[in-house]
């Protein structure tokens, strides 16, 4: 009788709806957890990268000391700074962190220009070696967070689009925040050279 | 002059003097003879190590039409990781993102701008332990600049990128070649200011042309069809069984410098 088809389709109907509703909601779900990972990963990275920086700081004062007098100089604020961001990142206060961080670079940027300035210093070779190195670092670095911060505008915007929108606090996904451009257009703190 | 001439003609005439005044000549920096050379070694280096070098010309840091999120780079060190990880590249196979092997990010990319003189060398994460940045910097310091500044582009990428490959171990595995290696981007340099009076006069024969058409669309002598949905771009080549290579990463590596 017609009557049993239509309530049996009825049920099919309902099944696949509910079916299908149950696999959106896991889908989104997974699918958020992938992109919050890969946002993990990129931060590592990151971290990897400044971590080879704060390697290799000490290592281009003290060649740099050769031919710049440390004390009062560009090489003592940049190694002042270096603990600085060191203690930060003990804190593990965001704020704190990106502001040391801020100053640190904007040191680092200050040497690397400032070596142009002395002939003696960029003549050495293991000075030339260390400041590609660390020019070489200073890239990775911003490299990383750029791919950092494309894995959080995808996390970003999974999380703020629909469907994930609805379940995504509940589920305990909160926004993740991007690295801000560097403060690079100010001038960098003025110190003198020596 | 469009009473003498015939309409059409004066505006052919005009649009040709237009044309010529703009659009500038392209020009290739190296020759046939090095680039063949270049891409032959480097076509070995891949076979024999599955490392993919990869040398890429631009005239100008302005101007190539390589644009990243709607605007064009013009810094060599991000021209460079855009190049390397991002920017689809013809090869025999197909188009091809990434240098370097997927898994094995075993690429290297060669940039110069001719223009600005500046080079990069820039190594993917599963190179960077066998050449250093110091280790590129030291090559092209070598190779790089002393041939570009005589003018011997070509040797000066040779020695290149040989050099380079010598850094690069012996594979042990076979892997599909890429197959090509040598890319100029001969778009040329982004030119100063149109003169005004060429916009001006652009302007005013575009402006006769729209009122021409809307005259005569106007009077039926010209009928607008709808066209029949034409073929769009034609899509991906379809690669079968010949040279791929690529999806190799970088995480910005390397070194620049001047000549």
């Amino acid at each position: 009788m017609s009557g049993k088809w239509i309530a049996i389709g009825v049920v099919i109907a309902v099944l696949a709806i509910v079916g299908s509703m149950i696999l959106l909601y896991y889908g989104t779900y997974n699918n958020l957890v992938a992109l919050e990972e890969s946002v993990n990963e990129k931060w590592a990275e990151v971290q990897q990268e400044l971590q080879r920086r704060y390697d290799l700081i000490p290592r281009v004062v003290n060649a740099s000391k050769l031919y710049i007098q440390y004390e009062g100089s560009i090489l003592e604020n940049i190694t002042n700074l270096r603990s600085q961001w060191a203690s930060a990142m003990q804190t593990g206060n965001m704020e704190t962190v990106n502001n040391a961080t801020d100053q640190m670079e904007s040191a680092v940027s200050n040497l690397i220009v400032s070596v142009e300035a002395y002939p003696d210093l960029k003549a050495s070779q293991v000075v030339q070696d260390l400041m590609v190195t660390l020019e070489g670092t200073e890239n990775r670095i911003s490299t990383e967070r750029m791919r950092y911060n494309e894995a959080t505008r995808d996390y970003n915007r999974a999380r703020r689009s629909f469907p994930g929108s609805l379940w995504a606090l509940g589920w305990g996904f909160e926004g993740k925040e991007y690295f801000r451009a560097k403060v690079g257009a100010e001038e960098p703190p003025s110190v003198p050279i020596d | 002059m469009t009473a003498i001439l015939g309409k059409k003609t004066a505006f052919v005439f005009l649009a040709a003097l237009i044309l010529i005044s703009i659009i500038p000549v392209n020009a290739q920096v190296v020759s046939e003879e090095w680039k063949n050379t270049v891409e032959t070694y480097l076509r070995q280096v891949d076979a024999n190590t599955t490392a993919e070098i990869v040398v890429y010309v631009v005239q100008s840091l302005r101007g190539h039409g390589i644009k990243d999120e709607g605007s064009e780079i013009n810094e060599i060190v991000k021209l460079g990781v855009f190049i390397f990880n991002e920017l689809p590249l013809d090869t025999p196979g197909g188009t091809v993102v990434g240098i370097g092997k997927e898994g094995k990010d075993n690429g290297v990319l060669v940039l110069v701008a001719m223009e600005e003189r500046e080079w990069r060398i820039e190594t993917g994460y599963g190179l960077e332990g066998y050449i250093t940045d110091i280790e590129t910097n030291m090559i092209a310091q070598e190779n790089l600049v002393p041939k570009f500044r005589e003018g011997e582009y070509g040797e000066g990428l040779y020695g290149t990128v040989v050099a380079i490959s010598q850094k690069i171990p012996t594979a042990m595995e076979q892997l599909p070649v890429r197959g090509r290696y040598f890319y100029e981007n001969t778009n040329p340099p982004l030119q100063d200011e149109i003169p005004l009076w060429i916009i001006i006069l652009m302007v005013a024969i575009i402006g006769v042309v729209i009122v021409v058409v809307a005259y005569l669309s106007k009077k039926g002598k010209i009928k607008w069809e709808k066209r029949a949905g034409g073929q769009a771009y034609g899509g991906r080549k379809e690669s079968s069984g010949g040279p791929k290579g690529g999806g190799g990463r970088s995480g910005g590596g390397g070194s620049k410098g001047k000549w």
